[in-house]
């Protein structure tokens, strides 16, 4: 039919076929033609009735339908793929769990990440923030607060700092912080309630105020909104609330010093024992934690450079001893995450978290990538003809995608509703440090995102493979009747065999990489050497945070001590600072002996431990030459010390030590991301630079407390002075008893102290077991979870390789048959099939073996800090290769044995 | 074996369902000749635009009320190109159903109608 030359009804008509070449390919083929011939016929009278509107109903009619084709088509392809995966339920079921498994872990690993390097929360422009690595003093602050071509402002606090807030007739120890008064200002945060510290908190004398945090208020004040201008007896003296802060704010490092409360760093000393003896002035108390904003274009290297010279002029012009020191002094972490990481050390934790987790979630892909191929290659005559009949490619391989997007979304929802549990768990951990450290660790949007994301890639990783593979066009050997049969001399590498390479290789990896850890964390549970821990309790007290002056303090805790001493159930005890067992991984000194050899004039490092008299008699340590801390080792001037065994050994190779003398110094040790909190030792005694001469009075037995029990280190014992009383540690003092069995000690303590003053509150309470147990726990966690993911790659490993076993049986269940009717012996069949497994199963391990070495290369300073662990230990070396080869072969059989009972009559007929 | 279906389970029908399996009610039709039997018999109100009425009748053909007739017509009458449709049996169960419950209804309607015009009348 021709039509009259209109140009609309022409680009109309052009417009039409164009759309209806967008039609899903079937419908095209069945209905395309049709409708644009019927369209051609139609056209005319459309125009003649309705004119322009008619052709845009007509353009608007078809444009509509087009995606509506598409999206019925993908519905059909929905159902159809529901109702295969149905059909088989025990591959549908193994692959939900493997992939639901693997994305919970994966999700898992990235909220963790994400958790410790999410921003901190409240603070305005996070990522201008920098803080220095080490601490620095007062005076330091001063001058680096002048640099103000690099900052727009600056602050620096103190923390962690107890205090004790009293109400109700009890203390309550609470964390916080002294800062400056800038702080708040820097950060960028607004009071919920009140205001924040200003310009006139610089100067010293003014009236106590604090700042509570929104949690505080919350859980202690009860969201009182008269809050304002409340008192609140901090360590036995009033000071005024000026302001709440926001609801989520706990601080400029939440995860490490959360803080409930602030003062200001010119507070008098009896609110912040830290401050006493002139703190803000002294050079040589470097106990200021230093943040800054930096200006907009400012690097962080510049920066550094230029805190760097501040720093060296400063000690330039002090005179100080190290001043020609030619490594960097100031280094400068990224402030505005949870957990400060320098820049360098980023890549570091991102990679281990996705590394495992990727690798984890690669297994299972892998795994149900093989099934699905398998399962693919069953229906590939169905698919053959589907194609010979006109099906196009593409919209076969979609029908198969869909499959694999289902179970991968049907994995998602089951793997993301465990991370959380597993967050959940995780968050409540905890560690057993004197500060309680919070992370909050629980998955937000972007972990849901994540998830989403994964699962997508995953879903299209093993499916679009075995999609394409099946739907190759190369139809003749599958629609040939037994065009299968081959009998294979060389074996080629399939691609369903490379992944089950891939697999056993990485179920290697992660097999050795988490049984190292695990087993090497394993090995240092429970194992506590050289003191004994029955019967023995420790409860801690602080009486100067309770309100008492120092002198007061250090008589109540000597009273005190008279009081439980003479107990009937008690048979020891002691005051002491440091207790055996304790998280005090880094805190130490250094020390060398004065003048020439035979111990050199090496600078070493020590553990130090300060505890009272008659600790090593309560804690039973043994004093193997000398004698223990007496009443006049604690006098003022007196330079008493006790050292450990191993040192003696070491420095001294088993010579006489005593009265010789020590020169000991602060020190640090270095390593890992500085100091664990709660290791931080701010105190004067504790900070002051310069060395001391101390004399030998006895040396005791090694005590190995360490989370690594196979790691001896040297240690030196200072006496505890009643000075100390006045400055605690954070910890605060440690009263440590030995009772007589089966007796409730801590509540004869308890009753002591509130006879004695009831306003004094005990803290801490524990047995030696306790505290064992509580610094194991979090090892026993991780060691159980590395265990875990070790054993599920392998049953994963071993699913895969059963699933390709059987597949291979089937397919070569005709070669099979004739083989057993030309007379070969069951036996021989068998070997046969199990030939194949095995090749798969020594060349997986050589591959997984040989990462599994590159990685803990990789990851040796991370191994070894907590597990003590040698890497030739032949137990696992060898013992988890075998185990994995056993149960793949095991797996292999179960299978094959199938192959020794096929019936070679039935084998031969069928296709 | 297949269960048999119920063609109640098609009920209500939708609209343009109904105007195709009328028009292949007494004769095969060929699309285009759907189209100007339904424009006709609705005195152009209803118009089952191409691919609309291609849509149907993929659908219907899915649902096996319609299928492809094997015959074709008189040559005269024949187009060579075009593909010609019918109703299966089940196709026609379900325009029975369809059209007695439209029945129905309109019964009802009149029933409705005439007592009001009683009442109004009393």
């Amino acid at each position: 039919m021709t039509h009259a030359t209109n140009r609309p009804v022409e680009i109309g008509l052009r417009l039409y076929r164009a759309l209806a070449s967008a039609f899903p390919y079937e419908f095209r083929n069945a209905y395309g033609d049709e409708m644009v011939q019927m369209t051609e016929d139609a056209i005319d009278e459309i125009w003649r009735r309705h004119g322009v509107l008619g052709l845009m109903r007509l353009l608007l009619d078809i444009a509509v339908r087009v995606p509506a084709e598409h999206l019925a088509e993908l519905r059909q392809d929905i159902r159809y793929g529901l109702r295969m995966l149905a059909r088989s339920p025990g591959f549908t079921a193994v692959a939900l769990i493997s992939l639901s498994l693997g994305i919970c872990i994966a999700t898992c690993a990235y909220s963790e990440l994400h958790g410790m390097l999410r921003d901190l929360p409240g603070v305005a422009n996070p990522d201008e923030l920098v803080s220095l690595q080490a601490p620095s003093s007062y005076p330091a602050y001063q001058r680096y607060r002048a640099l103000n071509d690099l900052f727009s402002s600056t602050f620096a606090y103190v923390a962690p700092v107890p205090f004790g807030i009293s109400g109700g007739g009890h203390t309550e120890r609470i964390w916080g912080q002294l800062v400056t008064p800038s702080y708040f200002s820097t950060l960028g945060v607004h009071p919920a309630l009140g205001r924040f510290f200003d310009r006139t908190y610089e100067q010293s004398g003014g009236a106590p105020a604090v700042v509570i945090s929104g949690r505080f208020w919350r859980e202690h004040l009860g969201s009182d909104p008269a809050v304002i201008g409340k008192s609140l007896r901090i360590n036995g003296y009033p000071s005024a609330i000026i302001g709440v802060g926001p609801k989520e704010f706990l601080g400029a490092s939440p995860a490490l010093f959360a803080a409930d409360i602030w003062l200001p760093v010119t507070v008098e000393a009896h609110l912040a024992p830290e401050l006493a003896d002139g703190a803000l002035d002294r050079r040589d108390l470097a106990m200021f934690q230093v943040v800054g904003r930096l200006r907009p274009g400012v690097t962080q290297a510049a920066a550094e450079a230029e805190l760097n010279a501040a720093a060296q002029q400063m000690q330039q012009s002090y005179g100080d001893t190290d001043r020609d020191r030619k490594d960097p002094r100031v280094l400068l972490l990224d402030a505005g995450k949870m957990i400060p990481v320098r820049k360098q050390d980023l890549p570091f934790f991102r990679e281990f978290f996705l590394v495992l987790g990727g690798m984890v979630l690669l297994i299972a892909c892998a795994n149900v990538a093989n099934m699905m191929l398998a399962r693919a290659a069953d229906r590939r005559k169905e698919i053959a003809v589907r194609l010979a009949l006109g099906a196009g490619r593409a919209r076969l391989v979609r029908q198969l995608l869909t499959e694999s997007m289902l179970i991968a979304l049907g994995a998602a929802v089951p793997g993301y509703v465990l991370c959380v549990c597993c967050m959940d768990m995780l968050s409540q951990l905890r560690m057993p440090l004197p500060v309680p450290i919070s992370y909050d660790l629980s998955p937000d949007w972007r972990a849901l995102l994540f998830t989403l994301a994964l699962t997508l890639a995953t879903g299209v990783a093993f499916g679009l493979v075995p999609a394409l593979q099946t739907t190759r066009p190369s139809l003749i050997p599958a629609l040939k009747e037994g065009g299968h049969i081959q009998f294979r001399k060389y074996r080629r590498l399939s691609l369903r065999n490379a992944l089950v390479l891939c697999q056993m290789a990485a179920s290697l990896t992660l097999l050795l990489l988490t049984g190292y850890l695990g087993l090497g964390i394993q090995g240092t549970l429970g194992v506590q050497e050289g003191f004994n821990p029955r019967n023995m309790y420790l409860i801690s007290l602080d009486p100067v945070r309770d309100g008492y002056s120092a002198q007061r303090a250090a008589d109540f805790l000597e009273k005190l001590l008279l009081r439980v001493q003479r107990l009937p159930s008690v048979t020891a005890a002691c005051l002491t600072d440091t207790v055996p067992v304790a998280m005090d991984g880094n805190a130490g000194v250094t020390f060398s002996t004065p003048g020439g050899p035979p111990g050199g004039a090496h600078v070493e490092w020590a553990r130090k431990h300060v505890v009272g008299r008659g600790y090593f008699e309560t804690a039973d340590i043994p004093i193997v030459a000398g004698r223990g801390f007496r009443r006049e080792d604690e006098a003022a001037g007196a330079t008493s010390a006790i050292v450990s065994e191993y040192l003696v050994r070491a420095f001294w190779k088993g010579q006489d030590p005593l009265g010789r003398q020590i020169e000991v110094g602060i020190g640090q040790a270095a390593g890992g991301i500085g100091g664990m909190p709660g290791t931080i030792d701010y105190r004067t005694g504790a900070l002051g630079s310069g060395r001391r001469l101390y004399e030998i009075v006895g040396v005791a037995k090694d005590v190995t407390e360490d989370l690594v029990v196979n790691k001896k280190h040297p240690a030196i014992y200072f006496p505890l002075r009643p000075a100390d009383y006045a400055q605690p540690s954070l910890r605060g003092v440690t009263l440590m008893l030995r009772a007589v069995p089966a007796v409730d000690a801590i509540s004869a303590v308890r009753r002591e102290v509130t006879a004695m003053d009831s306003k004094i509150t005990p803290f801490n309470a524990r047995s030696m077991a306790e505290q064992i147990a509580q610094f194991m726990s979090m090892l026993k966690a991780a060691s159980w979870t590395y265990g875990l993911i070790g054993v599920f790659g392998l049953i994963l490993a071993s699913v895969g390789l059963a699933g390709v076993t059987a597949y291979s049986v089937t397919q070569r269940g005709h070669e099979i048959g004739i083989r057993l009717a030309l007379g070969a012996q069951k036996r021989d069949v068998l070997a046969l099939v199990m030939k194949e497994g095995a090749a798969l199963v020594t060349v997986g391990t050589l591959i997984g073996l040989a990462f599994a070495w590159a990685g803990m290369r990789a990851l040796w300073g991370m191994f070894f800090s907590v597990a003590s662990v040698a890497f030739s230990d032949p137990t696992m070396l060898v013992g988890a290769p075998l185990l994995l080869a056993g149960l793949a072969l095991l797996a292999c059989y179960v299978p094959a044995r199938r192959s020794t009972r096929i019936d070679p009559v039935v084998a031969l007929r069928q296709d | 074996m297949k269960l048999p279906i119920n063609p109640e389970s098609f009920l209500p029908l939708k609209p343009h369902w109904f105007h195709v399996l009328l028009s292949l009610a007494d004769q095969e039709q060929h699309g285009y000749g759907i189209m100007q039997e339904v424009l006709a018999r609705t005195s152009g109100k209803v118009r089952l635009w191409p691919a609309t009425l291609y849509g149907t009748l993929k659908r219907l053909m899915d649902e096996d009320l319609i299928e492809e007739s094997a015959t074709r017509p008189a040559p005269e009458q024949d187009d060579a190109r075009r593909r010609y449709y019918r109703l299966t049996r089940l196709g026609r169960r379900v325009l029975a159903a369809e059209s007695e419950r439209l029945e129905d209804l309109v019964r009802v309607i009149h029933a409705k109608r005439g007592a009001r015009e009683r009442r109004a009348e009393s």
